[in-house]
Parts: structure tokens; sequence; C-alpha cells
């Protein structure tokens, strides 16, 4: 605050002490905050009954976590946003009615439906504008557990998301005597443009935990000082750092469950012995979650709203945009502890199951924060020392799905384009012969300058690894190699085009893109209606990104033959290599993108073009 | 304000004017019409609503271009977070 001295309406000193003094007591007995504790309404409650015609109002006040105030934009007066249930094959009438000072928009996350109803603004349609209205109408041709969200500017990150269930047509495949929605979501005070502004000025400006001479000491006693010296060199020529893990981190923001804070614990109740369906869904920013029950294993039965050959675990890394609905079934009376994670362990997410509302359970200290390795940079073969997981990607070789996902083979030193052999609990089918091979758009690798830093020399399949951070912590954690879909997809046809793509970025400078191009310097990517593509990504970056395909399934190739996983967001891991099938069968202009919203918004995103 | 500040003010409005109307001209270029009938070709986004933020002016950035660009192991101009 500037307080100005004019003639006339000076400031005396006698007038600034008393304000002080007055300000001091104020604060000392000043009323509890005039803003609603979060969230603003119960959010997670699912509607008893499937609803086709719903009138959402966007409008926006302040929201209040913990001591900390911040501005949320608000769906029927709720941030999160109410949770909708729809009903397979209904033909949904959603009017949304904004009554912003801003265009708005609601992106429907994972439901097919026709292009200018996917709600992205210059890409869908025109957005809503400010005090304007818009009414969304498509059939709905799925079920299951999806969300939706702003796809202007970033309401998204201010609480301008909600949940969907959508109730299949037939008779559901798992019984449950509960269903509880968990959205998870990061929440911050401070604007997403202001921490936008803050990472293009200083990639590192929220990693507080940054290797320090003292650590160096650690290090050496660790492997040897001359080891120590020679990996601290290594990322220092590299312009990197090993402790890069999240871009934005729990300096400033919380972590919350369907709006609650970790103190304010949201609780779903339940009696012993009954089996829970908790619907995760990942709706934060920039933050990817670690998810376990402490003490319980569960059942994944669905990932991305398609149902899955169900999976025990104690664990599982879900990122931005993803969903995960599992099956819980505590016989103990007791309170058992939701533990959320994010992967760089700066904070967590924390709720409860438990008998009666206001029991708390205890909550488990942080893992370690995972530290970035040479695999990460695309140098797997270099630096076998620092091997993981899967051992090159190469395990399970059983299970190679007559090859079908050897893509890039042009390219394939070190076996990097075998996405199809990750490693897998069950041996998948195999073709009787082999299909013609695709044509093979590959723009090839691409250039190093101010726009790309890295290009991964070895990139590996990973999809049989957990993610950095959850390799060896002695508990049971989901792999994409796991997931096993309950039905062969509709179009078993074989991809005639297999567009490779290398996602790439210049940390430094906070751009980010596909082939070393941001969205402004891009051009669409073209595929023909009703055309079958495997896409392939190249992980170049150090990072990992959820990659978002609107409109369309991406069928995961994960070594699971005609039983491919559809998802419709896709998590990247760093220095890795991966490939899904997609069938273009609705045509229009749709967004490609990774789903980190900073990574977004500065360049990660395509234009696919469908006609 | 010394005439060096002025001059230095004066220089880095025109680059930011200058940044500017390069990434206008490539939005204008890259949009199609709202109302006419979209040619797949060349569309990238509608309307000129960009969908994301990548051309936006970061005046800080600019500041910082020059930081580190000529301290490598030769007198080439280097991008920044080039490796050594």
């Amino acid at each position: 605050m500037i307080m100005r001295s004019r003639p006339g309406t000076g400031l005396s000193r006698r007038h600034f002490v008393t304000g002080l003094t007055g300000l001091g007591l104020s604060a000392c007995t000043r009323a509890p905050a005039p803003f609603p504790a979060s969230p603003l309404v119960d959010a997670s409650a699912i509607p008893a009954t499937a609803t086709s015609r719903h009138t959402l109002t966007v409008d926006t006040r302040p929201w209040q976590i913990g001591s900390r105030i911040g501005r949320a934009f608000t769906v029927n007066g709720s941030a999160p946003a109410p949770t909708l249930r729809w009903r397979e094959g209904d033909d949904m009438v959603l009017e949304v009615q904004n009554r912003l000072s801003e265009p708005t928009s609601i992106h429907w996350h994972g439901i097919r439906l026709p292009a200018n109803m996917d709600g992205v603004p210059g890409i869908s349609f025109g957005g809503v504008p400010a005090k304007g209205a818009f009414t969304y109408r498509f059939p709905v041709r799925q079920s299951g557990t999806y969300w939706y969200h702003s796809h202007s500017g970033m309401q998204e990150a201010q609480g301008l998301f909600g949940a969907l269930v959508i109730d299949p047509i037939s008779k559901p495949i798992h019984t449950y005597e509960r269903d509880y929605v968990l959205v998870l979501s990061d929440w911050s005070d401070v604007a997403p443009h202001d921490i936008m502004s803050n990472l293009k000025q200083q990639d590192d400006y929220y990693n507080f935990r940054q290797r320090t001479v003292a650590s160096l000491f650690g290090e050496a006693k660790e492997k040897g000082l001359g080891n120590a010296l020679d990996d601290r060199l290594t990322w220092s020529r590299m312009r990197m750092a090993a402790t890069d893990i999240s871009d934005v981190s729990g300096v400033i923001y919380s972590y919350l469950i369907n709006g609650e804070a970790p103190d304010s614990n949201w609780t779903g109740v339940f009696t012993p012995g009954e089996r829970i369906r908790l619907r995760v869904i990942n709706a934060s920013a920039m933050t990817l979650f670690d998810f376990r029950i402490p003490g319980l294993t569960f059942s994944v039965i669905s990932a991305d709203g398609s149902d899955v050959d169900p999976v025990t675990v104690e664990e599982f890394r879900i990122s931005p945009a993803e969903t995960y609905d599992i099956i819980v079934q505590p016989t103990d009376g007791r309170a058992w502890t939701i533990f959320a994670q994010s992967e760089d362990r700066t904070g967590y997410a924390r709720g409860t199951l438990a008998p009666k509302k206001g029991m708390k359970g205890a909550i488990p200290p942080m893992d370690p924060r995972p530290v970035r390795s040479m695999v990460d940079m695309g140098m797997g073969h270099m630096d076998m020392g620092h091997m993981h997981g899967s051992e090159c990607g190469m395990s399970g070789m059983s299970g190679m799905s007559g090859m079908s996902g050897m893509s890039g083979m042009s390219g394939m030193s070190g076996m990097s384009g075998m996405s199809g052999m990750s490693s897998t609990d069950k041996p998948a089918s195999t073709p009787k012969e082999a299909p013609p091979a695709p044509v093979i758009d590959d723009p090839g690798p691409p250039p190093k300058n101010v726009e790309n830093q890295i290009v991964a020399v070895n990139p590996i399949d990973r999809l049989g690894e957990p993610g950095d951070g959850l390799e060896h912590n002695g508990r049971k954690v989901l792999t994409y190699a796991m997931l096993r879909a309950l039905r062969p997809a509709p179009d078993q046809r074989p991809p005639s085009r297999e567009i490779i793509m290398h996602l790439t970025g210049n940390m430094m400078r906070y751009i980010w893109g596909f082939d070393a191009k941001k969205f402004s310097e891009s051009s669409p990517i073209h595929i023909k209606l009703n055309e079958r593509v495997r896409i392939t990504l190249i992980n170049d970056t150090m990072m990992e990104h959820p990659i978002h395909l609107h409109g369309f399934w991406s069928e995961l190739e994960n070594g699971q033959g005609e039983l491919r996983p559809n998802k419709h967001t896709i998590l990247s891991q760093p220095g890795s290599k991966l490939s899904y099938l997609v069938t273009a069968d609705t045509p229009g202009m749709w967004a490609f993108h990774c789903h980190l919203m900073y990574h977004m918004h500065l360049g990660m995103f395509r234009t696919v073009v469908v006609s | 304000m010394s005439t060096f500040h002025r001059h230095l003010l004066l220089a880095l409005i025109t680059l930011a004017s200058l940044s500017h109307a390069e990434a206008s001209s490539m939005a204008d270029s890259m949009a199609k019409p709202s109302s006419t009938t979209p040619d797949p070709s060349m569309a990238n986004y509608i309307d000129d609503i960009m969908p994301v933020m990548d051309q936006e002016i970061w005046v800080h950035g600019i500041l910082n271009q020059f930081e580190g660009r000529l301290a490598g192991t030769n007198s080439n101009f280097r991008w920044d977070g080039e490796a050594g």
C-alpha cells in the first residue's frame, strides 16, 4: 500500500501513530472473516438421481482456506462446482449463465460429443461471453466418472471444476453400499497469472528444496565424494536440477479434497464391512498426487471413466485430469486416513473414512522426495546404475502383444520404440497375422534451441513403472501396464498412420511445446475422418506431462493386446516413449495439450483438425 | 530522469512494441474469420481467441534476455538454458 501526503490532506505523525495503533487493535480483536469456510457448499455430494437438464451459473466470490483468502470462480455458488449426475443415453441440455465480467466456458472432460459442444474457446466455440449465456446440447454415449472445468484463462485453477458421475444404461458391474467423489485440487491465494509470471521469471521460483553444499556431504557419504561431485557437475552442465519435481509446490499450494484443506478433514461415513466406491478425480492445476489409504488395499475398477479388470493395489499416482474409481472395504470400525501426497512431497491432501463424522486417523509421514536421474533425462542406456523399475522397459517381454507397440522402429536405439513390451501380470493376446505397417509421420528429433533444451537420446518404455518416488517403497503401486480393459475396443483396425511427437521445452525460459514449437508457432495436426492413427509421444523433458486429447478415446498400447485401456489423459513420464491408438470418428477442431496448466498456457498445446 | 535512463526506457518500449506487433501479425495470419467457413488446412484457432497465453509479453523476461549470453566457452551468442 502506498500512502501519499498531499497538501490539505497530509498525514500527520499523530494520525499515523493513531492509525497504526488502531490497526493493531483491530487485528487483535478482529471478527472472523466474513467469507465462508471451504468448500462453499458440499460439492462432493452425488445427487440422488440423474438429471438431463441443468442450469449452471458461473460467478466469483472470495474463498478462504485456513487464514488465506483468494478468489474463487463458482458454479451455482459452489467452489468446487457441484457434482453432476447424468445417465447414459440421455440427451443433455446444459445452460451456462455467465455472471462474470469476463468470458467463461465449460469443457466436459473425457466426454465424447460434437466438437462445437466441447467447450474450448478459440477451438470449439467462441466461449460464453461476459454476462451472456450458452446452451450445451449433446447425447451421452458413455458412463463412469469424469469431470468438467473451465477452459477460459485460468479459472480452472481457482475452483471452476466439478465432478461428473454418469450412470450406465445397463446393470452396473460392481456392487457397493457407499459412493463418494473425491476431487483433489491445489489451491493458492496467489493469483494464477502471478504464479505464471514468477515461473517465467525463474523456473525454480517455488522449489525450496534444491541441493545445497550441506546436502553434498550427505551425497558424498552415500556414494563417494567423486561420484557426488560428478553428479552435480553433470546436472549443472545440462542447466538442469535433479530436484526439479514440481514447478509449483506446497510453498504456496494448499492441497484439498472436495475443497477441504487437510485440517478441515473431509470425512466419508461408512459402516464396517461396507464396500465403498471412491471416485478419485485430480482436478489440480499443477500437482501429481500419490493416493493411498494407509493400512488398506483396494481394487482399481475404472480408469478415466472406463471399466478395467480390477487390480488390487495399495497406492496409485494420479496426474491432473485423470480419474480412477476404486472399491475399498474397511472391516474395522475406526478412522482410516485418505492420504494424497504431492509428487514433490511438499504437502498432502487428507480426508478420512470413518463410522461417524469427527473421527480422525493417524496421518503418515510423507515419503522422501524423489530426485531425478539420467533415466528421466532420456539417457536410460547410458546410466545403468540409476536404472530402476522395469529395467529399460524390457521386462515382461512375454507380453509383447504381437509387437503392436513397435512404433518408430527407425529410431529404435536401445529398443526405445517397443512400447508394447511393458511389464504385465497377464499375457496379452497375439494377432493372427501382422498388420500392414502404418505410414510414419515423424519429423525426427527436434532441434535444440531456445524452445527446446534437451532431446532424449534413448527414451524408454516406462509403462511398467509406478513413477518417480514410488519405486521400491514397500507398497504395491499401480502402473499403466496393469490396466486391462474389460472389453475390446469396438475398432480393432490397425493404424494406417503413426504420428510421432516429441514433448519439448526450455525450463529456464519456461517455454513448452511439441516438437520444439509452442502453440502460436505451430500448425494444426490433420487427421482424416474415421482414420485410425497411432500417436507416439516421446518425452524429451525431465518433467511428467499428462497429455489430453479432446473428443476421442486414447487406447493406450500397454501390452494388453485387444484389451487396451481407454484413457482420455495419458501421463507421459520423463524420458519415456509410449503410444496409443485413436479412431478419429468425430469431425471438427479439437484441443490436444498437456494438462499441467502452465505448461499448456505456455505452449504445450496443439489443434487437431479431423475432416 | 537522466538522458541515459530516458534512452533505456525508450529502447525497452520499442522492443516491447516490436514484439507485440510481431505477435499480433502472427495471430492475424493464423486466425480465421469468425463468420466464414473454416479452412481446415489453415485453422489453428477461431474467432481471434487464443486458447493459451504463449504470446504474452513478459517484461522481466525481456530484461532477462541477455543474462549469461556471452558467458560460454566461446564468443557465440547463447540461448538461455543452453548447456555448456
